[in-house]
């Protein structure tokens, strides 16, 4: 509710202006989103939360490069991708690493069985889109970007961008019986 | 496809990030065109699939770690706590604005009244080593005369009692204050009671900061 009073350009200005609770009202704000993306790109909870952290100390070092016109967002998610290149650079590939999620929330065991199996098989198969497709659907899905958004923050044109979520469905599409799409959580 | 139309645009009309103009248009186009329609209803089921899976939260005791960071590099606080400019910057002149056309039916002096509790507790707690508002909601207005009657001793349980009590106040008003005809008030007005409860919580978020010692440097 009340986060929802000041815009993201104001709240950067009073950030860049010493005010801390600017800082942390943006936190709140974005964490959810980029906190989801960083997970589902490094798989590694632990690692995620590190990248978290990083991205918003790197987004506080680098307010003097924010106009006050521009999308706060795209600036986030521009360097939580980034951090997430860089380790991947580090780490040349992350495949080995096991992801490790808390369970989904709690309801019927039986149903909630059925449904973790199928998001856990959705995990899996966006874990194997390639890198460009995968980054796609995890901004959209998990972080809420619009696809311009996105080709902006992946530096192409919005073309290109609904490209790679059309053809990342038509991939999990065929990663995933048909009736796992049609069934419901 | 069998058309001209792009499938990978198709998203945006499943996102509904598209024009309404756009949108009529390619409505009109798939009404029409059954290849057009089976490709959306696909891409339909993949966009429900994976707007159906579940979010994660990032940890708590991190958060915090990182709001302590980020407090921390935006320059040292006084323990007096914030300046009362920096604390209504952006409230309330907000709030006189949305209140004119109201003026009549829509009195300002609650919100004169929340602005003076404001000052009154950042006042009373800012020689404090520390404490916590809780700001159950919107501010009102009994508070207010409770902080200034001379007999508030400064005590934070007082403090959050009142607060509790302002915000019941100003809900009540605010109930009473519908327009004519309308079920609710209007929306500036609970735009209003909003913008008081954002300077309150600004208000709790840097209290918070000599308690802990976040960005004086401890």
């Amino acid at each position: 509710m009340s986060d929802e009073l000041t815009n993201d350009a104001e709240l950067v200005s009073r950030w860049r202006r010493g005010e801390g609770y600017a800082a942390a009202v943006l936190l709140r704000r974005h964490q959810a989103a980029v906190w989801n993306f960083l997970l589902r790109q490094v798989r590694h909870r632990a690692l995620a939360e590190d990248l978290l952290q990083e991205t918003f100390l790197r987004v506080h070092r680098r307010l003097g490069e924010y106009e006050e016109t521009g999308r706060f967002r795209a600036l986030l998610f521009r360097i939580a991708r980034n951090l997430c290149i860089d380790h991947y650079r580090r780490t040349s590939r992350l495949a080995e690493i096991e992801l490790s999620l808390e369970p989904a929330a709690q309801g019927n065991p039986e149903t909630d069985s059925m449904a973790g199996e199928r998001v856990d098989r959705l995990r899996k198969a966006i874990s194997d889109l390639p890198e460009l497709q995968r980054e796609v659907v995890l901004l959209h899905t998990y972080s809420g970007l619009t696809f311009r958004e996105i080709a902006e923050i992946q530096g192409c044109p919005l073309g290109t961008t609904l490209g790679r979520m059309h053809y990342a469905l038509k991939r999990l599409r065929k990663a995933l019986p048909r009736q796992e799409w049609i069934h419901e959580l | 496809m069998s058309c001209d139309l792009d499938s990978s645009e198709l998203l945006l009309l499943v996102y509904e990030e598209v024009s309404l103009e756009d949108k009529l248009r390619w409505e009109r186009h798939i009404a029409a065109c059954p290849a057009c329609l089976a490709e959306l209803e696909e891409l339909e089921l993949g966009a429900e699939a994976l707007d159906s899976l579940p979010w994660d939260s990032a940890p708590a005791p991190r958060l915090e770690r990182i709001e302590d960071l980020l407090l921390g590099m935006c320059g040292p606080v006084g323990q007096e706590g914030p300046s009362m400019d920096s604390l209504l910057d952006g409230a309330l002149p907000t709030l006189t604005r949305s209140w004119p056309s109201f003026g009549k039916r829509f009195p300002r002096w609650p919100l004169a009244l929340a602005a003076m509790l404001l000052m009154a507790v950042l006042g009373a707690l800012a020689p404090w080593p520390g404490g916590e508002i809780v700001v159950p909601g919107p501010a009102g207005i009994s508070a207010e005369l409770t902080a200034w009657d001379g007999s508030w001793s400064g005590d934070l349980e007082e403090v959050r009692s009142a607060v509790a009590s302002l915000s019941s106040e100003l809900s009540s008003h605010r109930e009473s204050s519908g327009v004519p005809g309308a079920e609710s008030p209007p929306a500036s007005f609970d735009w209003a009671c909003k913008e008081v409860d954002l300077a309150l919580q600004r208000l709790r978020m840097d209290l918070q900061r000599p308690l802990t010692g976040k960005g004086a440097g401890a």
